[in-house]
């Protein structure tokens, strides 16, 4: 199972710079998953790795050899579409058998592989079927059969669960997941979707407007995203930004908006002094957000606007003056019940502290 | 005041397509009400219905009392976003947002007054004399709101109006939604086949399966004490975790199914023991899990299988004999993240056990 | 950097092919121009003069003769047949669009066999069918005639194009408040602009370079113009420098037309991204 290496990629439609130096690392039998917002780009280095689209510049590696010459047929890689694209016209069996023609199989060899293939998928009985009389995650899975009984060498799937209903797009993904655990195949997934990307990636690859803006796992980039759009591409909902103003008043820091002033702790006050930054943002997601019904020590007032319950918690959507902002709290730990228009009163805790340079847009490290 | 009631509405599709089965609700003024169900479950039929573009084969629509099975759709005085938005490509938005008011031969003025209103309203002013091939998804989504609002309808219905959206813009988008409607306290109908739309939206849910009314009621009615099978196994992501099997009592009572055991609470096993013997299908959400950190009772022992990340939780598959159950655990509980193969323990409360009929389907505790 | 050289050669070459081929297809239709603007004897000299002084006769002799009125014929024959068509066209593809009956399918696929129609089988009957209406040498006969294949091809080209069209649009402005023969005005007609260019371009052609019906069916009052460029060729033998003036004036009516409407076809492939 290879490894794919791309350096300094870059792809160009006509005017557009479609890739601009694009450089990842996916190890080999890893799943790297290929996130961002539609048209940043992560298709196009799908068709790059694929060999389907040829960078104007920067190299493709497969198992640390040159592979830009290598044409797509002999780089030996599956792909998987959103649309499916089954041939209507045969039978989930025959929709297998038909790549393997391509590769003069003895017979014996062709049955051995649908076989593997059918008891990965659980699809015992409907190898007879059309896929007109399959369900979308039975389709899905004759997709991802099809590609898979070629036994490639590198797996690239793009938004294979885009078309599905959203309960079952939970449900595949971690199919998915298992499928690609058990095989060890080199694959790279692209979704737009970073929940999905969060739960099924070793790695993960954030990408906007043809720039990589962090390689990461999902924990490394969910808990230190490297910049402002990392930060608030991942996770749902979106990370609260508040720009600030540092101040200092004696001994004391702190982070001060037209709405509310934060004092900030000893750990964040000395890296905001080493810094000697005017202004920050501060980044703090919804899920690290505090309620309380009664103003407590550090905390600001706010409005309850929206309260939209999700399973066993709320998300609700507050108004501090001209600030909004939004919070996920698990009912059970809710210390009252919210009704819209209601007061409370607000505190992030440093511990969940992100702060950002505004110029740069980057992560600044420090101790909260 | 505009109440919507649907009375024994049926419709079928030629002979043998059943598609809305005796379908009652009452949607009171000002509420949201959302349709929701998988695809092909009668809800955008129904939703049709009431817009007046498909005829009820039997049942009755009244809308603030009165019967409009018979009017035209343009006389329902109700309003509509369709999931494409059907904005009309020819037009601007300007136009766009005038031409309802053209087909009442609205005095031009008083047109071109509420199209400002409307404008200023949701933010389009900008935009007033571009095409909608010249918007994003999100511009041509409240272009649509616009033009659906500038009549001033009794009754606003939407079709699947955020699924054209990417999944972070779904989010916002919602909220903004939600906020509009209690502003201005129209009665809404939403149909929608994602359940954290609707948990989030509804004042009421109407949960549909195959052409028929699997419940009504808020969403955290619905959450907390599903009626049957479909709609426990539907609301909640990931979906509640359903294991079939049967109670026995040996030492304390267990619950045994396919290569797999669980020990239950005394408190438990006095709830079901009406029910030893027979077979019955367990339920328990993947968030009412917890580690069971050396607790004895209602514990699932098995071997971690899949392991997914999701902001600051795990979404772990659990296998334990035949079965895998699903468990959502907070980060923070584990030192490192767990990997499969690894034993691991779950347990659950006493009153979040479900237990469902295996034949009707209906929730039995 | 091998690739690299194999791959513009490649290219190089089939632009060569392409173009070459391109030319082969231009050739007859400069040739014509050429003609026109050479006396008669230097048509036929050989080898081909490329350079030569350029005579207006031809034009001269043509825009002063009976060709002008032909051409008028054809222009009302084809505009009038056109417009008709159109109208019963769009009206029936939208009723087949919106409102399939049972064996729709069955009658769109006889109106499509009308098209069929080989023009020479039926040539006679409609001769003799026009004698007994005393509508020989008539616009009128013509237009009749031409309606036939205009109106079957509109209803086939225009349906598709109602097909297209998301329903949900006619719904949004029903719900407004439109009447469906408002909705149909307002919104579905406007929206398949192109469609009517394309057919509108398809019948206009078709009508203007019909000749044997129209040689049938006329004799002096209503000849159109390639019954007349026909004529043309006299027993005292052809012109070709006139023959192709007349043929280069008549050319221009279709090109101006379509690059009229060339606009509404680039834009019709906007709407149709909209989605």
């Amino acid at each position: 199972m290879p490894e794919i290496r791309l350096e300094g990629i870059r792809v160009r439609y006509g005017s557009n710079v479609v890739l601009r130096d694009v450089s990842f690392t996916v190890p080999h039998g890893s799943l790297c998953v290929i996130t961002g917002p539609s048209g940043c780009g992560k298709t196009t280095v799908l068709r790059v790795i694929a060999g389907l689209t040829r960078p104007e510049r920067g190299m493709v590696y497969l198992d640390g050899q040159p592979a830009l010459h290598i044409s797509p047929g002999e780089r030996d890689v599956a792909m998987c579409f959103q649309t499916f694209a089954l041939y209507p016209h045969m039978t989930v069996r025959e929709n297998w058998m038909f790549p393997l023609y391509a590769e003069k199989l003895s017979p014996q060899e062709m049955a051995k592989r649908i076989e593997e293939v059918t008891r990965l998928l659980h699809m015992e009985f409907l190898l007879d079927r059309y896929p007109g009389q399959l369900s979308g995650g039975q389709q899905q899975r004759v997709a991802l059969g099809r590609a898979l009984v070629r036994r490639p060498k590198i797996y690239l799937l793009d938004e294979p669960l885009g078309n599905l209903d959203a309960k079952l797009r939970v449900e595949m993904r971690a199919e998915i997941r298992k499928i690609q655990e058990t095989l060890g195949i080199t694959t790279v997934y692209v979704t737009h979707d970073q929940t999905e990307a969060q739960a099924v990636a070793d790695t993960m690859v954030v990408m906007d407007f043809g720039e990589v803006k962090q390689v990461g796992t999902p924990e490394e980039v969910y808990e230190r995203p490297a910049n402002l759009f990392v930060a608030g591409f991942i996770g749902t909902p979106r990370m609260n930004f508040f720009s600030l103003e540092v101040q200092e008043e004696g001994d004391q820091v702190f982070l001060v908006s037209q709405v509310f002033s934060l004092p900030v702790g000893p750990g964040w006050a000395s890296s905001l002094r080493s810094w000697g930054k005017g202004k920050v943002i501060l980044g703090v997601r919804p899920e690290n957000v505090l309620l309380f019904p009664y103003p407590e020590d550090h905390t600001f007032p706010a409005t309850l606007e929206v309260i939209e319950p999700q399973s066993n918690e709320y998300i609700f959507t507050l108004a501090a003056g001209e600030v909004s902002l939004k919070a996920r709290v698990r009912r059970n730990t809710l210390s009252f019940t919210p009704s819209p228009g209601q007061r409370v009163w607000v505190r992030f805790e440093e511990a969940f502290w992100h702060l950002f340079d505004p110029e740069s847009e980057k992560r600044l490290e420090g101790r909260g | 005041m505009a109440t919507l009631v649907l009375e024994k509405l049926n419709l079928w599709y030629g002979r043998h397509t059943h598609a809305v089965r005796d379908v009652d609700l009452v949607v009171e003024d000002g509420e949201l009400c959302v349709f929701l169900g998988p695809s092909g479950c009668g809800k955008t039929s129904t939703l049709r219905m009431i817009a007046g573009f498909v005829k009820p084969t039997s049942g009755k629509i009244y809308l603030d009392g009165e019967v409009i099975n018979d009017l035209y759709p343009g006389d329902r005085n109700v309003a509509m976003i369709f999931q494409s938005y059907a904005l009309y490509p020819h037009l601007t938005v300007r136009e766009q947002l005038a031409f309802p008011l053209k087909a009442k031969r609205t005095p031009r003025q008083e047109i071109a007054q509420r199209v400002e209103e409307i404008a200023h309203f949701l933010h389009l002013e900008d935009f007033l004399d571009r095409y909608p091939q010249e918007l994003s998804a999100g511009q041509r989504q409240r272009v649509a709101i616009g033009r659906a609002l500038i009549r001033k309808p009794k009754l606003f219905l939407m079709d699947e109006p955020l699924s054209q959206l990417d999944a972070r813009l779904r989010v916002e988008m919602r909220a903004s939604l939600r906020k509009l409607q209690q502003e201005l306290r129209i009665t809404t109908i939403y149909v929608t086949h994602d359940q954290t739309e609707a948990q989030g939206l509804a004042d009421k849910i109407m949960v549909m399966h195959q052409g028929r009314v699997q419940q009504v009621g808020k969403p955290i009615e619905i959450y907390e004490n599903p009626a049957n099978l479909f709609v426990a196994g539907f609301v909640g992501m990931p979906a509640m975790n359903f294991l079939r099997g049967v109670f026995l009592r040996g030492e304390g009572v267990e619950f045994r199914g396919n290569g797999m055991r669980i020990p239950l609470s005394s408190g438990l096993g006095e709830r079901v023991a009406p029910l030893e013997g027979r077979e019955v299908i367990l339920g328990v959400r993947p968030e009412h899990l917890m580690l069971a950190r050396g607790r004895e009772e209602n514990v699932i022992r098995g071997e971690v299988y899949v392991v997914e990340p999701q902001s600051n939780e795990y979404i772990v598959d659990v296998k334990f004999g035949g079965e895998i159950v699903k468990v959502r655990l907070e980060k923070r509980e584990f030192a490192s993240p767990p990997r499969p193969g690894e034993v691991i323990e779950v347990t659950f409360e006493d009153r979040y056990l479900y237990l469902f009929d295996p034949v009707t389907e209906k929730r039995l505790l | 950097m091998r690739e690299e050289t194999k791959f513009l050669i490649r290219r190089a070459v089939f632009l060569a092919v392409a173009l070459g081929i391109t030319l082969a297809f231009m050739f007859p239709l400069v040739w014509v121009i050429l003609a026109s603007l050479k006396t008669r004897l230097e048509i036929f000299v050989l080898p081909p003069k490329w350079i030569f002084l350029p005579t207006l006769q031809n034009y001269r002799d043509i825009l002063s003769s009976d060709f002008m009125y032909q051409l008028r014929n054809s222009l009302l024959v084809a505009a009038i047949s056109t417009g008709v068509s159109l109208v019963f066209g769009s009206l029936t593809a939208y009723g087949f669009s919106r409102y399939p009956v049972r064996g729709s399918d069955n009658i769109l696929f006889w109106i499509l066999s009308l098209r069929m129609l080989p023009p020479i089988a039926v040539v006679i009957p409609f001769y003799l069918l026009f004698r007994s209406l005393g509508l020989l040498d008539t616009t009128l006969a013509l237009v009749l005639v031409y309606c036939i294949f205009n109106i079957s091809f509109s209803i086939w080209v225009l349906k598709g194009f109602f097909d297209e069209i998301p329903v949900e649009l006619e719904e949004a402005a029903k719900l407004d408040g439109y009447s469906p023969a408002q909705v149909f005005f307002r919104v579905s007609l406007p929206l398949v602009r192109p469609g009517l260019a394309t057919t509108a371009i398809f019948c206009l052609i078709q009508s203007l370079n019909e000749f044997l019906v129209a040689l049938t069916l006329t004799t002096r009052k209503a000849v159109t113009a390639p019954v007349g460029l026909a004529k043309l060729q006299t027993f005292l033998g052809t012109d070709w420098g006139r023959i192709s003036a007349a043929a280069v004036i008549f050319m221009i009516p279709v090109v101006v037309f379509t690059i009229f409407v060339r606009n509404e076809l680039i834009r019709g492939m906007s709407f149709g991204r909209m989605r």
